[in-house]
C-alpha cells in the first residue's frame, strides 16, 4: 500500500521533472534540451505504465471503473499519445503546454482514488472495460486537439499583432496545428462514436431499464459527441478554417473536462453504479 | 604558422574595374608572386554581373590556376571562396620566413576592394564566414552552403592541407553547436527574410502554396529568387499597368485582377508599387477571402505608401505593410546584437584552441606517432578522417616506418576502440597454422586438430584485426581473405559452415604489393579490395626534419624507464644521427637511442655514446666512394650478423627490423651472389 503511494507520487514527480525540460527548452529554445525532455517524458510514461499494472493488481481489475482510475488511466493514454505524436512529427514545442494538464489531472487522481477492491458485478465485463478505453482514448485525441488549438490561437496572436513573441518564436506554422488538431479531433470522434456503442450496447445487457431515466452523464456525452460532430461538419460542409474551428475544439474540451469531473461527480446516479 | 585572409567586396570591385576601364588599360605582367596573386584577384572580381553559378564555374577553373601559383607563393595550403557579395582567398604557409604572406598582403593592400586580414583576424573570419556571417555583419545562410562547396572542391585540387581541414572540421562542429544552441540561423534580419518567414509561420512548407505579385519595384526580382529559394509552389505575376517589366518571363503571368472571385487559389497576395486606382479595396478582399472560404491569405503590401487601415478585421486575412515587417526586422536586431555576441565569443575561443593546437607539441603526436614533417601530418589526417569508417586500409611502408602504430592508431581512434585488437604476422607462421590461426579449426580438421578452436576473426569480432606482412600470404589464404572482405564471411577449417564476422581488416607490407601483383604473386582483386585506401609512410631518411623530435621523444621515454637523468643529446651527435641513412627506419633510431640511454654516463649523449655505424662521419660527405643505398645496407646488414654470431634474433633486433624482413634479405643477397656463409 505505502509503496504504491510512493509510486504514484513518483509518477507526478517524473512529469514535474519533464515539464521543467519541456519549459527550458520552450524558453530558450535548445535543441539538445529537447532531447533531454523528450526521454524525462518517456521515463515519466514508462513509470506510469509501472504504476497502472500495480495498480491493475492491487486492485483485481482495469483501473478504469470510477473516474480516478479512469483519470490516471487517461492520462497515460494521453501522455503515450502525445509522445508517438512526438517521435513522429519532431515537434517538441507542445510539451510544455501538455504537460502541466497532465500534472494537475495525475495529482488529482493520486489525491481522491478510492483503491476500491469491491467491485460492482455490472463492471466486470471486458466489454465494458473497452467501452471505457474507447472513450478514454477519444478524450486524450481531445486533449491533444485542445492544446494544437490552443497554441493556433496564441501563434495567431503573435503573428496578427506583428510581435516577435516566444510564441512566434518557438512554434512551428498555423498549418501545422490546424491539420494536427483536425487529425486528433477525427481520430477522437471515431473512438467516442465506437465507445458509446459499446457503452450503449452494455447497458443494455445489464438491464432492460437502464436508459429509461436521463442520467445527466448520458446527455453530457451525447453533448460532446455533437460538438465534436459540428467541429467536422463546420470544416467539411461549411469549409471553415482557423481559429474559428480552433475555437469549438477548445470548447469542446472544456465541456469534457467538466463533464467528466463535475456531471460524473456531482449529478450522475445511473452511471455511478452504486 | 601564418594565416592571410582577404576578402574582396565584389561590388566596390567592380566599381574598381569600372574606372580601370575607362582610364588607360595596360596590365603589367606578373613578375613576383604577390603580384601575381593579385592578378589573379583581380580577374576573379572582374565582372559582378556574372551569376552565381557562372561565378562558380570560374572558381573551379581558378582552382586549377591557384594550385599553380600557392607553390610560387610558398604557400602551403589555401581556400577560395566566392560568395554573391565577398570572395574570399584563406592562404596558409608554414613559416613566416619565406614572407610571402606579408609581402602578398602588403600588395594588396592599396586595392579598394580588397582587405586583407592576417593570423587572428583571419581565422576569426573563416570562422565567421563558415557561418554564413559576412565581414559586413550581414547574414547569408546560402553562404555557408558556397563554403562548404568551396573546401570540397579546394581539397579536391590539393590545395587544403592539415591546417584548413583542421580549421574546417572545427567550423562544422561550430555550426552544429551554434544551430543546436541559439537562435542565430532563425533570426533573420531582412525585410525578404522576415516575409518568408511570416509565410512559412502561417503555412508551414510553401511547397503546396501560391503566390501572387502585382506591381513592380526594384525589389521584385530579390523577393522572386527568395520565393523560389523557399520552394514556392506557383508563382503568378500581375505587372502594373501594360508596360513590360523585366525578368517576368520566367513566372506566369495573369492579366486581369478585377474579378476577385477568380483569384482563390492566391496563398500569398504581395503588393509593389501600383499605379492606378488601388482595386484591392476591404469590399475586394472580402470577396476574395469569401471564394477561398476563409482559408488564411498572407497580404503584404510591400509598396512605398501602403496604408490601407481595416485590413486587420477580416478574417483569416494576415495583412503586413513594409513598414510591419521593418518592425519586426528591428525588434529581431535587438535580439540578433545579443545573439551574435555569444557567438562571437565562441568563435574567439575557437581560434584560441587553433592557435594552442598550432603551438603545441601535440600538434605532432598522434597516437604513439611522432612527426612534424608535412609527410607525417598528411598521414594524422588521413588516419583521423578514415578511422570512423570500416574502410579496410593498406599500409605501406618500409620495415620500422610504424606501420603497425599506425594500425593501432586507427583502431584508437574509431568506435572499435573499446573492442580487440590484434596484430598477425602472416610471414611468420606456415601455411596450413596461419589459416586455422586466422579462420579457426573444427575437430578432426587435420591431424593433432583435437577440440575446435575459434580463429582469431571469431575472437576479435566487432573489433581489429592486423594483417602484418600481408604480401606473404600463400594463394590459397588470399581467396579465402577476399572472400571475407567481399562478403564478411568466414569457415573454420574442415567445416562447411560459413560465419558472419564484424571485423575491420587493417593490412600492411613492407614490400611493394603492386610489383607482387604484376608478377603474379599476390591476387590483383584481393590487392584492389585491401587497397581502398593506401598510407604510405615515409621512411625516415624522407623526412629528416623528424629525426630531432623523435630522438627527443626517445631520449625522454627511455630515460624515464631507466630513471636516468639523461636530458640531452649534444650538438655533435644530433647532426651524426641526421646525417646517417637509417636503413632501419624509426625502428632503428628508437634502438640506437635505447643503446645511447643505457650506456651514457653524463647527462648528455655524445657521439660516443652512438654505436659504430654512426661514430664515423657519414660516407656521403668525406667524399669516398659513393655506394647506393642497397650496397651499404647489404654490407651493414652482413656486418652485424657476423658480429653476432649469426644469431639472426639479436642481429633483427640491433638492426632494428623484423626477423622475416631479415631473413628474406638475407635470402635476396644470397639469391643474387651467393656470397653470405
Amino acid at each position: 500500500m505505502l509503496a504504491i503511494h510512493f509510486v504514484q507520487w513518483l509518477v507526478v514527480a517524473a512529469y514535474v521533472g519533464a515539464l521543467i525540460y519541456y519549459a527550458r527548452f520552450f524558453r530558450r529554445g535548445k535543441i539538445m534540451e529537447s532531447a533531454r525532455a523528450g526521454q524525462l517524458l518517456a521515463l515519466a510514461a514508462g513509470l506510469h505504465f509501472f504504476y497502472l499494472i500495480h495498480l491493475a493488481i492491487f486492485t483485481g481489475h482495469l483501473p478504469v471503473t470510477d473516474v480516478f482510475e479512469s483519470i490516471t488511466t487517461c492520462v497515460w493514454l494521453f501522455g503515450a499519445v502525445y509522445l508517438s505524436l512526438e517521435w513522429r512529427l519532431q515537434e517538441r514545442s507542445l510539451g510544455a503546454f501538455i504537460l502541466p494538464i497532465i500534472i494537475v489531472l495525475q495529482t488529482a487522481s493520486n489525491l481522491f482514488l478510492a483503491f476500491n477492491r469491491e467491485l460492482p458485478a455490472i463492471l466486470q465485463n471486458v466489454v465494458f472495460e473497452i467501452h471505457v478505453l474507447m472513450i478514454l482514448l477519444s478524450y486524450s485525441a481531445f486533449a491533444i486537439s485542445f492544446i494544437a488549438s490552443l497554441l493556433y490561437v496564441l501563434l495567431s496572436r503573435d503573428i496578427e499583432r506583428k510581435s516577435l513573441g516566444l510564441f512566434y518564436r518557438r512554434l512551428p506554422s498555423l498549418a501545422f496545428f490546424d491539420s494536427l488538431s483536425n487529425f486528433a479531433v477525427n481520430t477522437g470522434l471515431v473512438f467516442l462514436t465506437v465507445g458509446v456503442a459499446l457503452g450503449v450496447y452494455t447497458g443494455i445487457k445489464v438491464s432492460e431499464t437502464f436508459f429509461d431515466s436521463w442520467d445527466p452523464k448520458f446527455i453530457a456525452v451525447g453533448l460532446t459527441w455533437l460538438i465534436y460532430a459540428l467541429h467536422l461538419f463546420s470544416r467539411r460542409a461549411a469549409g471553415w478554417q482557423g481559429k474559428r474551428v480552433a475555437l469549438i475544439s477548445l470548447f469542446g474540451f472544456s465541456w469534457v473536462l467538466f463533464s467528466f469531473l463535475v456531471v460524473s461527480l456531482v449529478f450522475s446516479k445511473v452511471h455511478q453504479f452504486q | 604558422m601564418s594565416v592571410l585572409a582577404y576578402y574582396i567586396s565584389l561590388d566596390a570591385a567592380a566599381a574598381e574595374k569600372k574606372a580601370r576601364a575607362a582610364g588607360n588599360d595596360d596590365s603589367p605582367t606578373p613578375a613576383n608572386p604577390a603580384e601575381a596573386l593579385a592578378a589573379i584577384l583581380r580577374e576573379l572580381i572582374a565582372d559582378t554581373a556574372l551569376s552565381a553559378n557562372e561565378l562558380t564555374a570560374l572558381a573551379a577553373v581558378d582552382f586549377a590556376r591557384l594550385a599553380k601559383a600557392t607553390p610560387q607563393l610558398r604557400c602551403e595550403e589555401s581556400l577560395l571562396v566566392i560568395g554573391s557579395q565577398f570572395a574570399e582567398l584563406y592562404l596558409i604557409e608554414e613559416s613566416s620566413e619565406n614572407g610571402a604572406v606579408a609581402r602578398a598582403a602588403s600588395a594588396a593592400r592599396p586595392h579598394p576592394a580588397v582587405a586583407a586580414l592576417s593570423n587572428q583576424e583571419a581565422v576569426i573570419q573563416f570562422f565567421r564566414s563558415a557561418l554564413g556571417w559576412l565581414p559586413n555583419g550581414a547574414h547569408q545562410a546560402a553562404h555557408v552552403e558556397t563554403f562548404r562547396r568551396a573546401h570540397a572542391l579546394a581539397s579536391e585540387h590539393g590545395l587544403t592541407s592539415v591546417a584548413l581541414n583542421r580549421l574546417f572540421q572545427r567550423a562544422l562542429w561550430l555550426h552544429e553547436k551554434v544551430r543546436l544552441g541559439t537562435d542565430f540561423f532563425q533570426n533573420v534580419v531582412a525585410v525578404d527574410d522576415v516575409l518568408l518567414e511570416v509565410a512559412g509561420k502561417i503555412f508551414g512548407g510553401l511547397k503546396e502554396r501560391t503566390a501572387l505579385l502585382v506591381g513592380n519595384h526594384a525589389g521584385l526580382p530579390r523577393v522572386v529568387k527568395s520565393l523560389q529559394r523557399a520552394g514556392i509552389g506557383h508563382l503568378y505575376f500581375a505587372p502594373a499597368g501594360a508596360e513590360k517589366s523585366e525578368g517576368d518571363d520566367r513566372l506566369q503571368r495573369i492579366s486581369s485582377l478585377q474579378d476577385a472571385t477568380q483569384l482563390p487559389f492566391i496563398d500569398l497576395l504581395l503588393l509593389f508599387d501600383y499605379p492606378g486606382p488601388n482595386i484591392f479595396t476591404r469590399a475586394y478582399l472580402q470577396k476574395l477571402m469569401a471564394a477561398r472560404h476563409q482559408a488564411p491569405l498572407l497580404l503584404a503590401d510591400l509598396s512605398a505608401a501602403a496604408t490601407r487601415e481595416g485590413m486587420q478585421k477580416i478574417y483569416n486575412l494576415f495583412y503586413f505593410r513594409r513598414g510591419d515587417l521593418e518592425k519586426m526586422v528591428e525588434q529581431n536586431a535587438q535580439v540578433r546584437q545579443q545573439i551574435d555576441a555569444e557567438v562571437a565569443a565562441w568563435i574567439r575561443a575557437e581560434v584560441q584552441q587553433f592557435y594552442q593546437w598550432l603551438t603545441s607539441a601535440d600538434r605532432f603526436h598522434f597516437g604513439s606517432m611522432v612527426g612534424r614533417s608535412r609527410q607525417m601530418q598528411q598521414v594524422f589526417e588521413l588516419i583521423a578522417r578514415i578511422a570512423q569508417t570500416d574502410i579496410t586500409v593498406l599500409i605501406e611502408g618500409e620495415s620500422g616506418t610504424g606501420k603497425e602504430l599506425v594500425a593501432r592508431a586507427i583502431h584508437q581512434s574509431s568506435n572499435r576502440a573499446p573492442r580487440a585488437f590484434i596484430a598477425v604476422n602472416c610471414g611468420a607462421l606456415p601455411e596450413n597454422l596461419l589459416e586455422s590461426e586466422l579462420f579457426g579449426h573444427v575437430r578432426g580438421a587435420f591431424t593433432g586438430a583435437v577440440s575446435h578452436k575459434l580463429g582469431l576473426f571469431e575472437e576479435v569480432s566487432g573489433g581489429t584485426i592486423f594483417l602484418d606482412e600481408i604480401g606473404e600470404m600463400s594463394p590459397a589464404l588470399q581467396v579465402k581473405l577476399l572472400r571475407f572482405l567481399q562478403d564478411g564471411e568466414i569457415k573454420r577449417v574442415g567445416s562447411n559452415a560459413v560465419l558472419k564476422v564484424d571485423v575491420r581488416v587493417l593490412a600492411a607490407t613492407n614490400r611493394h604489393l603492386q610489383t607482387l601483383v604484376h608478377e603474379g604473386k599476390f591476387r590483383s582483386d584481393l590487392y584492389y579490395r585491401l587497397n581502398v585506401i593506401g598510407i604510405q609512410l615515409p621512411a625516415l631518411r624522407e623526412r629528416p626534419e623528424d629525426i630531432e623530435l623523435l630522438a627527443q621523444h626517445f631520449l625522454r621515454k627511455f630515460a624515464g624507464r631507466m630513471r636516468k637523468p639523461v636530458a640531452a643529446l649534444s650538438p655533435a651527435a644530433l647532426r651524426q644521427l641526421r646525417q646517417y641513412g637509417w636503413p632501419g627506419n624509426v625502428r632503428e633510431l628508437e634502438n640506437v637511442l635505447e643503446r645511447a640511454v643505457a650506456l651514457t654516463g653524463s647527462a648528455t649523449i655524445d657521439i660516443i655514446d652512438l654505436p659504430a655505424p654512426l661514430r664515423e662521419p657519414a660516407r656521403s660527405t668525406n667524399g669516398a666512394a659513393r655506394l647506393p643505398l642497397k650496397e651499404i645496407e647489404r654490407q651493414y646488414i652482413l656486418d652485424t650478423v657476423t658480429a653476432c654470431n649469426d644469431n639472426y634474433d639479436e642481429a633483427a633486433r640491433v638492426l632494428g627490423i623484423g626477423r622475416t624482413t631479415l631473413w628474406r634479405k638475407l635470402k635476396n643477397y644470397l639469391e643474387t651472389t651467393g656470397d653470405f656463409e
